[in-house]
């Protein structure tokens, strides 16, 4: 025999499915959305980090080549910023050249500017057109890439991802909100009966508002799980922007959706959120409807 | 317990169908209601329960002025009222059981406190033999017999009803009426509206009869018409009044 938590609602099969359906997809959505900010995010992180602190400065030595390399070597380690100056070996040269030369060494035979890799102090940063004007000064031919000012123009790049990803997730989740508030008034509408007979027999709004929103708490909690779920599964086994790329230097500009070890909690997380913005918008779209049907 | 002063109804523009009421139930007394179809007699009880406001006049209900009280106030009262529909007002997707704990389930009780007052209820309307069944498949007698069980199972303070016994067989009609004279032995307030005149003579109770919107107080037993006229300033319980 039904006992006293049989539920008060009859099933009501169209307001559930599209409540289901709907935060199955928003779910989904809403997992690719963050994965791809949380992406965007660490995509700019490393950027930050592996880029922002170099500075190559290129030296035109000429027929006094080694003289020039030792003064530029000199002038750039004693300017403020500067962590750590270094001749990069021809060995080196080569290998950054391999692409466009092929492996044949042929570097050494070429007129090719002395490269000094520069290693900048976080903190302070490198006046990069200040230690060129220095290096002029000295008679020397130059040319510095502050590796800094692709970073600054990477940067508002990704921030604009990740602002894009949020804001994705953000009309999200308000759609989901909207769906479920449309999904109660459609509930209430066709459970009028229903809601007759509960406040007939003594039931406060809240006890009729808490039926609702149980039944989309559920409902959107369920639907949601199972959309993170299938985003999960996607992201574990989809194709990686990367992919193809491993090995090459280009590989870290690129961003990685695939989450990494506490990045997971998203995809508890949403459902949970989803959940929250279910029992709000029910909430408010069955208090308003009550209200306005006794006036 | 009840009162009613200078109450009236109107439908839009169509004529009131209550009209200038003034009524006292005394708390504990049992009456019936009278009245040919169309006369006011569900528009009285739908004032009772909540489902409707006075158009114009005063109601008090548990000594409360009805226009007065918050929603959750009358959802509180509301459960002091038991209701019994002519239409049934049951939930399709519930059984029987359910159907008539659900006055209880609403007030926040638990099954093992109701549990036994609901199988007492529905043995007393001869339906323990159908717990499970929803009312979809039960006849319009049992329905009937159902929607008793729910409005009385909390055996409130006030209880309303509808034609109770136009859908039962004689026999049931007469249990059903020892029900309502068990609760008004139990200091409940009982009116049963009715077309049933032979019901209405068994009894013996007070008669409110309604014409055209209009109240009439009339004693037990008699039949509405051109007595009703003159014995309407009779009052022999019940402080019952009309102004017409």
């Amino acid at each position: 025999m039904a006992g006293p938590s049989a539920p008060a609602l009859p099933q009501d099969w169209t307001s559930t499915w599209l409540a289901l359906l709907v935060s199955v997809a928003m779910g989904f959505l809403a997992s690719l959305g963050v994965a791809a900010a949380s992406g965007a995010e660490s995509l700019a992180r490393s950027w930050t980090d592996d880029l922002e602190a170099k500075a190559t400065v290129s030296v035109s030595a000429g027929r006094s080549g080694r003289r020039a390399m030792e003064r530029a070597l000199e002038i750039v380690s004693t300017t403020p910023g500067v962590v750590e100056a270094r001749a990069l070996e021809p060995g080196e040269v080569d290998a950054l050249l391999e692409p466009w030369l092929g492996d044949a060494g042929g570097a050494a035979a070429l007129a090719l500017p002395r490269l000094i890799d520069v290693t900048v102090d976080r903190a302070g940063g490198l006046d990069a057109a200040a230690l060129e004007t220095r290096l002029r000064d000295a008679g020397l031919a130059v040319e510095i890439d502050a590796h800094g000012e692709w970073v600054d123009r990477l940067r508002p790049a990704a921030e604009r991802i990740r602002a894009l990803a949020f804001g994705a997730l953000l009309v999200i989740g308000l759609a989901a909100g909207l769906t479920v508030a449309l999904a109660c008034s459609a509930g209430l509408a066709t459970q009028a009966k229903v809601i007759d007979v509960l406040k007939l027999v003594g039931a406060e709004d809240g006890y009729i508002t808490r039926i609702f929103v149980r039944r989309f708490q559920i409902l959107v909690f369920g639907g949601s799980a199972l959309g993170a779920a299938a985003a999960a599964l996607t992201l574990l086994f989809a194709p990686q922007a990367q992919g193809g790329l491993e090995g090459l230097e280009l590989a870290p500009l690129l961003p990685t959706l695939r989450p990494e070890g506490g990045a997971w909690a998203q995809f508890v997380a949403l459902p949970l959120a989803f959940a929250l913005i279910a029992t709000i918008a029910a909430r408010i779209s069955v208090t308003v409807a009550l209200r306005r049907r006794e006036g | 317990m009840i009162e009613f002063e200078g109450v009236g109804v109107r439908y839009g523009r169509s004529a009131p169908a209550l009209a200038d009421v003034t009524l006292a139930l005394e708390p504990g007394s049992l009456h019936f209601l009278t009245g040919r179809s169309g006369a006011g007699k569900s528009t009285l009880l739908r004032l009772l329960y909540f489902a409707l406001r006075p158009s114009v006049g005063r109601l008090s209900i548990f000594g409360e002025d009805a226009e007065r009280i918050s929603r959750d106030r009358k959802a509180q009262l509301r459960r002091r009222i038991g209701v019994v529909f002519q239409d049934f007002q049951l939930l399709d997707h519930m059984t029987v059981f359910d159907n008539v704990a659900l006055p209880l389930l609403v007030a926040g009780r638990s099954e093992d406190e109701y549990r036994a007052n609901v199988l007492e209820m529905l043995e007393w309307v001869k339906l323990s033999d159908k717990l499970d069944a929803k009312p979809p498949i039960l006849s319009g007698g049992e329905k009937q017999r159902l929607g008793i069980a729910r409005a009385m199972v909390s055996v409130p303070d006030l209880i309303l009803a509808d034609e109770p016994t136009g859908s039962v067989d004689p026999e049931m009609g007469r249990r059903i009426m020892a029900l309502f004279a068990e609760m008004h032995r139990l200091g409940r307030t009982v009116l049963i509206a009715t077309h049933d005149h032979d019901l209405v003579a068994e009894t013996g109770a007070p008669r409110l009869h309604l014409e055209d919107g209009r109240l009439q107080r009339l004693p037990g037993g008699t039949q509405a018409g051109t007595q009703a006229g003159t014995q309407a300033g009779g009052a022999s319980s019940g402080a019952v009044s009309a102004r017409d």
